[in-house]
Order: C-alpha cells, then sequence, then structure tokens
C-alpha cells in the first residue's frame, strides 16, 4: 500500500501508473468480452467504415470493429510480455543467485552463456527462435523470456556478489541456516528493489519485441488480434484508411510510455540512496 | 574429565594450496565450560580465522584446516572432532551448540527482516517451533539481553535501533538456543565505550547464568583484564604467549613492541 502511495506521489509514477491501469482494465474488459462489438464479427456492409458513433475506431478490411479488436489485442500482447517477464524472471533468478553462489566454474559458463545471448539482437534471436520451433503465442512467450533471460541473470548476480559476503550471511550460517534458506530470505528479499525497476522496464521491452514478432507474422496468428498484428494487416490500407494504422500504434506507444515512466518512478522510489534504508 | 573446546596444533590456510598459504601455524588451547578465553592480537595476526574454525565458517571464506584437531564436548555428552566432522553435523551444530557474534552489529542483521524475525529463524531452525510460538521465544531472547519493551522492539528494522541495541539482538540471536560455546569475534569495536562496558558487563552477567563457555576475541588489550580468564596473545599465526591474564611477561609479549 505504501508503495502504492508512493507511486502516485511520484510524478512521473503518477502518470505512467494510470497508464498502466488504464491499459489493465482494457485488457481485462476485452478478455471477459465487454467490447462494443463482438472482435471477430464481421460486419461485412460497414467495411473499412471510418471511426463514428457505432464504430468508435473505425473498422477494418473484413468489417471487424477495430476498437474490440484493439482491446482484445491488448490483452493479447499483456499475456505474451508478462507471461515472457515472468519466465524470464524467475529465470534469471535462478541462474544468477546460484552463478553469484557457487561461483568459479558454475558462474564462468552461466555469464558466458549470457554474454553470447545478449550479443543477439533480441528481435534477431528471437526470429531464430520462433524459426526453429513455428510460431504461435506460447512459443512468442518462450522466446521473448529467453531473450530477456541474460538481462535478468546480471541484474540479479552483481547485487547477490555483493550480499554473499555480507556479515549477515556469515551470521546466518552461525545460527546453522541452509543454503537455499540463504538463498530465499536473505539474498533473494535484498535482491527485490532492483528486481522490481527492471520487471517494469522488461515488460516494455516485451511488449515492443511482442508487437515486432506479431507484425513480421510470428507471433499472434489471425484471426487473433494483437496490435503488432493489427500494424502489419493495416499496413496496405494506410492511405486509404489511416485510423487502423493510428489506434493500435498509438496504443503501443502510449504503453511503453506508461511502463518506461512506472520504471523511472520505481528506480527513484526504491533506491537505496534516495530513501536512506531499504526497508 | 574432558575439556568443553579442546584444539591443539591447528593448522588453517587459505587458496588453492592451503599448505603452502598457511595462516594459522599450529595453535592449541583448551576451554572449560564458564571459562573465557581471550585471543589478543594484532590485526592479520590470526585470531579471528583461529575463531572461525571452530565452528568451521573458515571454510565459507575459502579457508581450509590443513591440520590439527578440534575437539568439541556435546550437549549430549559425546566428544566430535570438529575439523574432520561434515558439513551436514556442522550445520546442527552451529547455533545450537556454538553462538557467535561479529564485531559489526549493523551489518551483521539483514536489513529488509524485522529483527524478531532475525531472532525467530534460530527457533525455528533448531527447535522446530511454529510461528506464533518462536516470536513468544524471540521476545523472552530480547528480555533476557535486558531489552525493555521487547514486544513492540520485535517489529523494528535494524535500522530502526543503535548499534548497542543491535548487538544486544544479535547476542540474543547467538543466545537463542543457549549454546556450550560462544565466539565472541571483536563485539565492542564498533561501540563507544560506555556502551562496550555495558556489553560486557552483559557477556559476563548471561555467561554465569548459563555456564557456557567464551572465547572473546579483542584486539584492545585492556577489555582482557577485565573479563577473561585465561590470555593467549597471538601473533602470526602463532600463540606467542598463553596464561592468566596480567602476568609481566605478557605485558611484554603485547606485539607492538617486536616491531621496534
Amino acid at each position: 500500500m505504501t508503495l502504492l502511495r508512493s507511486i502516485f506521489a511520484h510524478p512521473s509514477g503518477r502518470i505512467g501508473g494510470t497508464i498502466v491501469a488504464l491499459y489493465l482494465i482494457i485488457a481485462i474488459m476485452g478478455l471477459v468480452g465487454l467490447t462494443p462489438h463482438d472482435p471477430l464479427m464481421q460486419f461485412r456492409i460497414d467495411r473499412l467504415h471510418a471511426p463514428s458513433a457505432t464504430y468508435w475506431m473505425g473498422t477494418d478490411l473484413l468489417g471487424r470493429d477495430v476498437a474490440s479488436r484493439l482491446m482484445i489485442g491488448i490483452a493479447q500482447s499483456f499475456i505474451v510480455s508478462f507471461a515472457s517477464v515472468a519466465l524470464a524472471t524467475v529465470l534469471g533468478i535462478v541462474l544468477g543467485l546460484t552463478a553469484a553462489w557457487f561461483g568459479s566454474y558454475w558462474d564462468g559458463t552461466i555469464m558466458r552463456a549470457m554474454d553470447v545471448l545478449l550479443a543477439f539482437p533480441a528481435i534477431l534471436l528471437a526470429l531464430l527462435i520462433i524459426t526453429i520451433v513455428g510460431p504461435g503465442t506460447w512459443t512468442s512467450v518462450m522466446a521473448i523470456a529467453f531473450v530477456y533471460t541474460p538481462i535478468f541473470t546480471r541484474v540479479v548476480r552483481g547485487p547477490a556478489l555483493s550480499l554473499k559476503t555480507r556479515e549477515f550471511v556469515d551470521a546466518a550460517r552461525t545460527f546453522g541456516s541452509s543454503r537455499t534458506y540463504i538463498l530465499s530470505r536473505h539474498m533473494l528479499l535484498n535482491l527485490v528493489a532492483p528486481l522490481t525497476v527492471q520487471v517494469t522496464l522488461a515488460l516494455a521491452w516485451a511488449l515492443l519485441t511482442e508487437a515486432g514478432l506479431s507484425f513480421l507474422g510470428l507471433g499472434t496468428q489471425p484471426p487473433q488480434a494483437s496490435l503488432g498484428l493489427m500494424l502489419s494487416e493495416a499496413r496496405n490500407l494506410m492511405e486509404m484508411a489511416p485510423w487502423l494504422l493510428v489506434f493500435p500504434a498509438f496504443a503501443i506507444m502510449i504503453g511503453i510510455l506508461g511502463f518506461n515512466l512506472l520504471g523511472d518512478a520505481l528506480r527513484d522510489i526504491l533506491d537505496p540512496r534516495s530513501r536512506g534504508a531499504v526497508a | 574429565m574432558s575439556h568443553l573446546l579442546s584444539v591443539s596444533d591447528l593448522h588453517v590456510g587459505f587458496g588453492k594450496d592451503p599448505v603452502a598459504n598457511e595462516v594459522v601455524h599450529g595453535i592449541g588451547f583448551t576451554l572449560d565450560p564458564g571459562e573465557t578465553l581471550a585471543i589478543v592480537g594484532e590485526s592479520g595476526s590470526g585470531k579471528s580465522v583461529t575463531a572461525l574454525s571452530v565452528n568451521r565458517l573458515v571454510d565459507f571464506g575459502g579457508g581450509k584446516i590443513t591440520g590439527g584437531r578440534i575437539d568439541f564436548t556435546l550437549g549430549s555428552g559425546a566428544v566430535i572432532d570438529l575439523a574432520a566432522a561434515p558439513e551436514k553435523e556442522l550445520a546442527a551444530i552451529r547455533g545450537r551448540e556454538i553462538g557467535m557474534i561479529f564485531q559489526e552489529p549493523m551489518t551483521s542483521l539483514n536489513p529488509v527482516h524485522a529483527i524478531g524475525e532475525q531472532i525467530a529463524e534460530s527457533f525455528r531452525l533448531h527447535h522446530g517451533l511454529t510461528g506464533k510460538q518462536a516470536m513468544r521465544a524471540a521476545i523472552d531472547a530480547l528480555e533476557r539481553v535486558r531489552i525493555p519493551d521487547a514486544a513492540r522492539r520485535l517489529k523494528y528494522h535494524p535500522h530502526q535501533l543503535s548499534g548497542g541495541m543491535l548487538q544486544r539482538v544479535m547476542i540474543a540471536t547467538a543466545l537463542s538456543c543457549n549454546p556450550r560455546l560462544l565466539i565472541a569475534d571483536e563485539p565492542t569495536t564498533a561501540l563507544d565505550v560506555t556502551v562496550q562496558a555495558q556489553i560486557l558487563a552483559l557477556l559476563s552477567e548471561l555467561k554465569r547464568e548459563s555456564e557456557m563457555g567464551l572465547v572473546f576475541i579483542t584486539h584492545d588489550i585492556g577489555l582482557v583484564a577485565g573479563i577473561a580468564d585465561k590470555v593467549m596473545v597471538m601473533q602470526n599465526g602463532k600463540a606467542v604467549e598463553q596464561g592468566r591474564p596480567m602476568r609481566c611477561s605478557m605485558i611484554r609479549s603485547i606485539p607492538i613492541r617486536s616491531i621496534f
């Protein structure tokens, strides 16, 4: 609760938090079917209808309502980004903590492997994985998670290395605490602040990567909607029906802006130097 | 009767070749229940490494015991050689039979947990107590180290308490399972003088109450006379002097003199 309050006391946190909250509401409404029209229903007589009172954001080539499709598109994009970031976070925590804890060859192997993955541009690596496994929603979740795991591994490993030598870890050992207990209770909880910030920023990148993959036809498959897929379907009709392009493009842009502002605010709020102590 | 702790010919080394990089060369001492041994020496003389070897924490710092025995009499009366014991047995002994307090109370407690939880940790581990019981035990432990208003203080985080208070919390945690041996690694160095005196008085009181052995490491020779039954002076990883405190020869063996 205190975290929520400090987010809304922070200027960029207020804007970012509002945007993200709004997107979440839209996504949930899209998922439970509270859309103005059926997003898959084709209103054939109203094809390429400009935005009006009936169709708030117009209709596409097949006569489907853009506003409704945008809602389930946002939901789809959010599911993919949240799932992939959650997966990347878990993998990154496990790899980073064990690398820092065991050190030596295990650390060397993991971190060099992560360096190799980091050397590839994110979208290229994701493309490679999808080309091997085949397109689809869950493949893109896996691919995006895989691409962002190295970043989380590094974010965890750095502070974990310094936490490992802190006296409270030694002290925990003198009480006879087990390794798992020290790792989860003493190390991981001290990493919550940097991880929270990283998760928020990674959500923005994941959103963009998902849009990119869907745009290239490798993410969400039609007739389902996602922000990237809607852009891709609109690009040939840009001059005839600009509303097809403008709304999803803005949705992506504002969404990423929201996550980034929220991430910035969280970084300020959770930074121990600006607060004295992490409590 | 066997001693509580009997260390003989202890060798400890570090790094890839611990025999070549030896820092403790053949230390030996004994300690009986209710007795205090003070290990005195300049920085780098090996006093902390000696103490950390007793509960084998030295293993985690990249050290290795290369020779000698550390015979410790357990509560059950059995004698175990800690120098050769496997890690599993050691984990059960740490906290339960051997407690330890460190120099810096500020950094020895985890900043993200309330102190009550950190004290309760060892009750949960060694006595299998559940949440409420462990918290109740934590209040008793805090009262034992004379922290007033213990029930309220349980919810405090380390940054809300003073250094002296935190050191009391550390002592409470170390003593939570009534260990038979307490190792105090310069417990008063980071504290100011009046608090130092309080902590020392508390340690001797608690020692009298429970008949535990105390290994007290310090580089402040002034503290030794007041608290110790036995003194070992270390220099360059060797014991240069052992005996009762404040003999003339001990004053002469204060390591700093050898520099001139």
